[in-house]
């Protein structure tokens, strides 16, 4: 048995989380175990070595005597390769381990017996700290801290008892005016608002109606991109505004909002904050160059070599934000015998038709096989299967073709590739979507794809056509293992890749970027509670308030606008309350004169 | 008795107020006034004559509170608190000056036995009273037709009426020695004229520019010695920086931001002439007699807020666009290019040397511009007379008209002949050259009689509705009746639309109306049919001064005889006795 089997072993029955977690990671090439010049092997990430590369062991010892034999549980903040927690555990010593990286502590297992370790279940990835003794000494591995300096701040918070989580902010959610980021946008401004905040959505789709009429004012292409730019500009204009009434702490815009480099500049001096998630292929478009510069914090779904060409631009402030699931647009769904006649298959396909599905998807035309979506060719071979006449899709009917579906398809798009991309790394929003409706999906192999889903326990995998064509067979005929999946993936979905929970990390980020620039507001403990506790039990505005209808703001605005519906005669408590909201009004800047 | 003045404005609005407080001492000499005004200005309303006890309301307080999405309830127990400390016992008269909803529920929250001005109601409708608050509401939405002051649509508003004195305030002692001895340190030569500028207003729109100002400066120093005093708020300090930056050395004293409101009115008491936009100085100037040459532009209009008292100059540009369309945003600003520094220096060295003001011909002089002399009429009304001669147009005829019409129609006042009747033909013969364009009688006598059909009309079916028995309130005879009604509004918005000139009447009408929450039948058809008798009543007035303006100025009636489908009109323009007597027979 190796030593990660072993390790293996004693996690999935202390953790069996962290042990499929770890499981299903992948580790990436730049990081490295190489022998040291003393034989043991010793870990490289990136340039940052996190063990000595002469003695790995001696400096692990050494270390752990520099402690001392002070009593109490130590929290080490960095596992790296293990070598200064063996003689830790040797000692007895109470000892538990916070490593902020999967792959990091995945390769630790792999060349360390640190049963000891996990048997106490004393292992933490990422930020998860719970358990963690209040009163443990927390000690740094100096490499590890300086990797991950985000993670150390928080988990320093966390022990000094503050509560990491941050305070309702206002947000303000910039979308496009149309395509595959836009719900993406609204999922995220429904994301944001699960968390607690405070958030807007500028939502530019009414706008496209508009931009699509220019392409019928004139011929000349010139004068139309020209046009269609001075409409951009105006949106953009419209985001300025809607800034200086709304007041975000954080804008946070989608690909292909209306946004360039001088409205980031413009909106900068405006905002605390300005982030942007580019949901988008880099290497298929490149207006990231422009606007990575720009703003605080710049998401993208791809890693390296993505990473690099951000940093040779001299971007720093960017991460990772893969997508997720949104709950409310993709879920479980009963459906009638005719939803099901009309949307369901043995097999099916929801998306655009671009080059290398056009392609692929003929070797398929022999299953019972629906395509859904625009840009299909219907005099083409696979015109018998493309449905609507290749109509978009809704949201709605996405999610009900998902549930009717025995197997969903899901192949990445790719304009350069004949089928598969067999270099593709990020993960589509269907992978989220398909998993979220606890529908069976069958998906081209991508490198990221371990990352949120196993292999074949959670969704099925193929990188060939051969091989989508044998488990099409093969999953066609096993409704039970189908399920079983698609419920483990939704499990997944639902514990890990959700939009809230998403958005939380890129919040985090956010704040190891920029340490103390988003506000600490306290989060309020209900308004409704609260505002009652400030007047007295038997104060006439207490009456007021129960008598709010359910979902009314329980705040100024929302007894005023009852209290001006009422048919009741005005009370003078009535009375101040809606003096006390025109007063405000005024400070506003807003109908003060308002006459009749 | 007590009573409470209500006016949460700017400093200008409340020395506006002055003559009501003034007005109200005369009429209850016994009683105790109460000034309430938003501490921000009650350095300002200390010095207004006639209050009893003055009543700061803490805005500054309130304002963080209010702002605060969790600290309002504090801002609740604050007002609270202020109004059971100060409003009680309840005042027996409320005077609410203030047309903003805030205002009208301060004169809710008081409980007053009497409310004048804008209010609110125990069934949470809006409402203004007596008829002259309702003009004033009347006023922002059909705007050219106001052909009075605020001043005295203030004092109207509060029941009183102008006694013709204009404006007020109280210098105290150590100011106006501070003042003295302020203008004694300069050691001015003899004979120095001190001129008062003030570059800044609310809105930059309505500054006229800070190089022009200095352009005026040196022309005045041109042709005599000045020294000029650059006043403002703290605000405007950097303007009128720049300002005294252009100005020649030594001949000016940057005040701006450096006095406070007594020392400024002090200073301003002791200038020969302020040469300013439409501001808050300008009235205190007013207020002391101290001679004002003002600019009114983009949204300011000379006759809405101009300069109260006799002998102020006020500047308007003659544009079509002005008042400005769009007087928070115009970035054009061609009014303060139609006005010109020449101009300026020559109106305010006739100010300077006090030399007889009459209205001159020589309107190709002064082009794009029109001065204004403000005078008072003989029943004490404020009022602003062109001082340059030009062929009445329909715009000025149609003011002047609405200046008989409305004492005529909300105080009963004004007969043919009378002083105000013969005041509008001197206005008309002394001020106007003989019409050149169509003043909009047929047009307007057309709309007018249209008018008094349209609320004949209504006045009967309401009279009809309100005198049925209730036995034959059946469903469907109620509808057909109030069908026939609905029908009457649609029209009468149609025909405001149409005729700018007897709009006002229709809005006022609609005004009267607004909120009405009564259920009961019989009370609704009479409210209505009285509604519809004022309507009756303002379209009336409106015809019948027309028609005297016509008949009793040569010059329009030389000018209807010339045009042959015109001449029946001079005879024609009052209605017919039983037209009125048909409706006037109603219960």
């Amino acid at each position: 048995m190796s030593l990660w089997e072993k390790n293996l072993e004693v996690l999935r029955r202390v953790a069996p989380d962290l042990a499929a977690a770890l499981a299903a990671t992948a580790v990436p090439e730049d990081h490295q175990v190489l022998p040291s010049r003393a034989g043991p092997p010793y870990l490289q990430v990136g340039r940052q070595r996190l063990t000595s590369s002469y003695d790995p062991v001696k400096e692990g010892r050494d270390w752990a005597e520099s402690l001392g034999e002070a009593a109490g549980p130590l929290i080490v903040f960095g596992l790296g390769l293990g070598y200064h927690i063996l003689p830790l555990l040797a000692q007895g010593r109470d000892v538990w381990v916070v490593e902020p990286s999967a792959m990091v502590a995945r390769l630790a297992l792999e060349h360390q017996d640190l049963t000891p370790l996990l048997k106490k279940n004393g292992l933490r990835l990422g930020t998860d700290f719970t358990g963690l003794p209040q009163d443990g000494l927390l000690v740094d591995h100096t490499p590890t801290r300086r990797l991950h300096p985000g993670p150390h701040r928080r988990l320093v918070r966390y022990l000094a008892g503050e509560d990491g989580e941050l305070g309702p902010l206002r947000i303000l959610v910039v979308g496009p005016l149309y395509g595959g980021s836009h719900p993406i946008a609204r999922y995220t401004a429904r994301g944001f608002k699960e968390l607690g905040h405070e958030t807007e959505f500028l939502d530019f789709a009414p706008f496209f109606a508009g931009y699509q009429a220019l392409a019928q004012v004139t011929k000349d292409r010139r004068a139309e991109h020209k046009l269609k730019q001075e409409l951009l500009r105006l949106l953009g204009e419209t985001i300025i505004a809607r800034v200086r009434d709304f007041k975000p702490d954080l804008v946070f815009a989608l690909a292909q909002s209306p946004v360039d480099p001088p409205l980031l500049k413009a909106l900068k001096a405006e905002v605390p904050l300005v982030a942007y998630w580019f949901v988008e292929d880099f290497q298929v478009l490149t207006y990231w160059q422009e606007l990575a510069p720009e703003v605080d914090a710049f998401f993208i779904l791809q890693q390296e070599p993505f990473f690099s060409e951000l940093k040779n631009r001299g971007v720093k402030n960017y991460a990772c934000l893969p997508l997720a699931a949104d709950l409310e647009a993709y879920h479980p769904l009963e459906l009638d015998p005719k939803e099901k006649r009309r949307f369901g298959a043995a097999l099916s396909f929801v998306g655009a038709g671009y080059y290398n599905r056009r392609q692929f998807f003929q070797g398929l035309t022999d299953f019972d096989f629906k395509i859904w979506g625009s840009e299909w060719d219907l005099n083409s071979p696979l015109g018998p299967c493309i449905q609507d006449r290749a109509a978009r899709v809704s949201e709605e009917d996405s999610n009900k073709i998902f549930n009717a579906t025995r197997i969903n398809l899901n192949l990445h798009s790719s304009p350069f590739h004949a089928g598969i991309n067999p270099q593709g790394d990020y993960v589509n929003p269907r992978v989220f979507d398909l998993a979220a409706c606890g529908a069976f999906q069958l998906v081209d192999r991508r490198s990221q794809l371990p990352e949120f889903f196993t292999p074949d326990k959670e969704v099925a995998v193929f990188t060939s056509l051969a091989e989508a064509r044998e488990k099409i067979s093969y999953y066609l005929a096993r409704e039970d293992e189908r399920r079983a999946m698609a419920a483990a993936a939704r499990e997944r979905v639902l514990k890990e890749h959700t939009y809230a929970r998403r958005l939380a990390g890129a919040l985090e980020i956010i704040q190891d970027l920029h340490p103390g620039v988003l506000p600490r507001r306290r989060r309020e403990e209900g308004a409704a509670p609260q505002l009652q506790s400030s007047f007295p039990a038997d104060h006439p505005v207490q009456a007021l308030l129960d008598a709010l209808p359910e979902g009314a703001p329980p705040d100024l605005d929302g007894l005023v606008s009852r209290i001006k519906e009422s048919e009741e005669p005005l009370t003078e408590p009535e009375a101040i309350l809606w003096f006390l909201h025109e007063f405000r009004r005024g400070l506003q800047g807003r109908g003060a004169n308002g006459g009749s | 008795m007590d009573i409470l003045v209500i006016n949460l404005m700017r400093l200008g609005d409340l020395v506006q107020s002055s003559p009501v407080l003034r007005g109200l001492r005369r009429q209850y000499p016994e009683a105790r006034i109460t000034l309430a005004v938003q501490d921000f200005f009650q350095e300002t309303a200390e010095l207004l004559p006639g209050v009893d006890r003055l009543l700061p309301f803490p805005t500054r307080q309130l304002a963080p509170m209010a702002d605060g999405k969790s600290s309002w309830p504090e801002g609740y127990r604050l007002v609270a608190q202020w109004l059971a400390s100060h409003l009680e016992p309840r005042p027996d008269l409320v005077v609410n000056l203030t047309p903003t909803i805030m205002g009208a529920i301060l004169s809710y929250l008081c409980a007053a036995r009497e409310v004048r001005g804008f209010t609110l109601t125990g069934d949470r409708r809006f409402l203004t009273r007596p008829g002259w608050m309702n003009y004033l509401m009347v006023t922002s939405r059909a705007r050219l037709a106001n052909a009075f002051n605020l001043v005295d649509i203030f004092a109207k508003g509060a029941g009183l009426q102008p006694d013709g004195a204009g404006l007020e305030v109280q210098i105290p002692a150590d100011a106006r020695d501070q003042a003295g001895a302020f203008l004694t340190g300069l050691s001015l030569a003899p004979g120095t004229s001190l001129v008062g500028l003030v570059p800044g207003a609310s809105q930059p729109q309505r500054c006229w520019p800070a190089e022009n100002f200095a352009e005026v400066g040196r022309k005045l120093l041109n042709s005599r010695p000045c020294h000029f005093f650059i006043l403002g708020s703290r605000s405007e300090r950097p303007l009128g920086e720049k300002l005294a930056g252009l100005m020649p050395p030594g001949t000016t004293t940057l005040c701006a931001g450096g006095t406070s409101i007594a020392g400024l009115t002090a200073l301003i008491s002791r200038l020969g002439l302020l040469i300013t936009n439409d501001t808050g100085p300008m009235h205190l100037a007013a207020a002391v007699k101290t001679p004002v040459l003002a600019f009114f532009l983009a949204g300011a209009r000379v006759r809405d807020t101009g300069p109260v008292g006799e002998g102020h100059l006020a500047l308007e540009p003659r544009l079509d666009c002005h008042p400005c369309h769009y007087p928070d945003s115009c970035s054009l600003c061609k009014c303060h290019a139609a006005i010109s520094p020449e101009a300026v220096a020559a109106w305010a060295l006739n100010l300077l040397e006090k030399r007889p003001l009459a209205p001159v011909a020589d309107a190709s002089r002064w082009q794009g511009l029109q001065v204004y002399l403000s005078t008072f009429d003989p029943t004490g009304h404020h009022a602003h007379l062109p001082l340059i001669r030009r062929p009445l147009d329909r715009k000025n005829f149609w003011t002047l008209v609405h200046r008989g019409a409305w004492p005529r129609f909300l105080d009963g006042n004004g007969v043919p002949g009378d002083s105000l009747g013969r005041w509008l033909g001197q206005v008309l013969s002394g001020c106007f050259l003989p019409p050149a364009e169509d003043l909009g009688l047929t047009a307007s006598h057309r709309d007018l009689m249209e008018l008094l059909d349209l609320a004949a009309q209504g006045e009967r079916l309401a009279c009809r509705l309100r005198d049925l028995p209730p036995e034959r309130h059946t469903p469907s005879f109620l509808w057909q009746q109030a069908e026939a009604i609905r029908g009457i509004d649609p029209e009468l918005h149609r025909l405001a639309v149409g005729s700018p000139e007897i709009a006002a009447c229709i809005e006022y009408y609609f005004l009267e109306q607004r909120g009405g929450v009564e259920t009961d039948v019989s009370l609704l058809a009479r409210q209505l049919a009285e509604a519809y008798r004022r309507l009756r009543q303002a379209g009336k007035s409106c015809l019948e001064v027309m028609g005297e303006m016509a008949r009793g100025n040569q010059d329009i009636a030389c000018y209807i005889n010339s045009i042959p489908e015109m001449a029946h009109l001079v005879q024609g323009m009052t209605p017919k006795d039983d037209q009125i007597l048909e409706v006037a027979s109603c219960k």
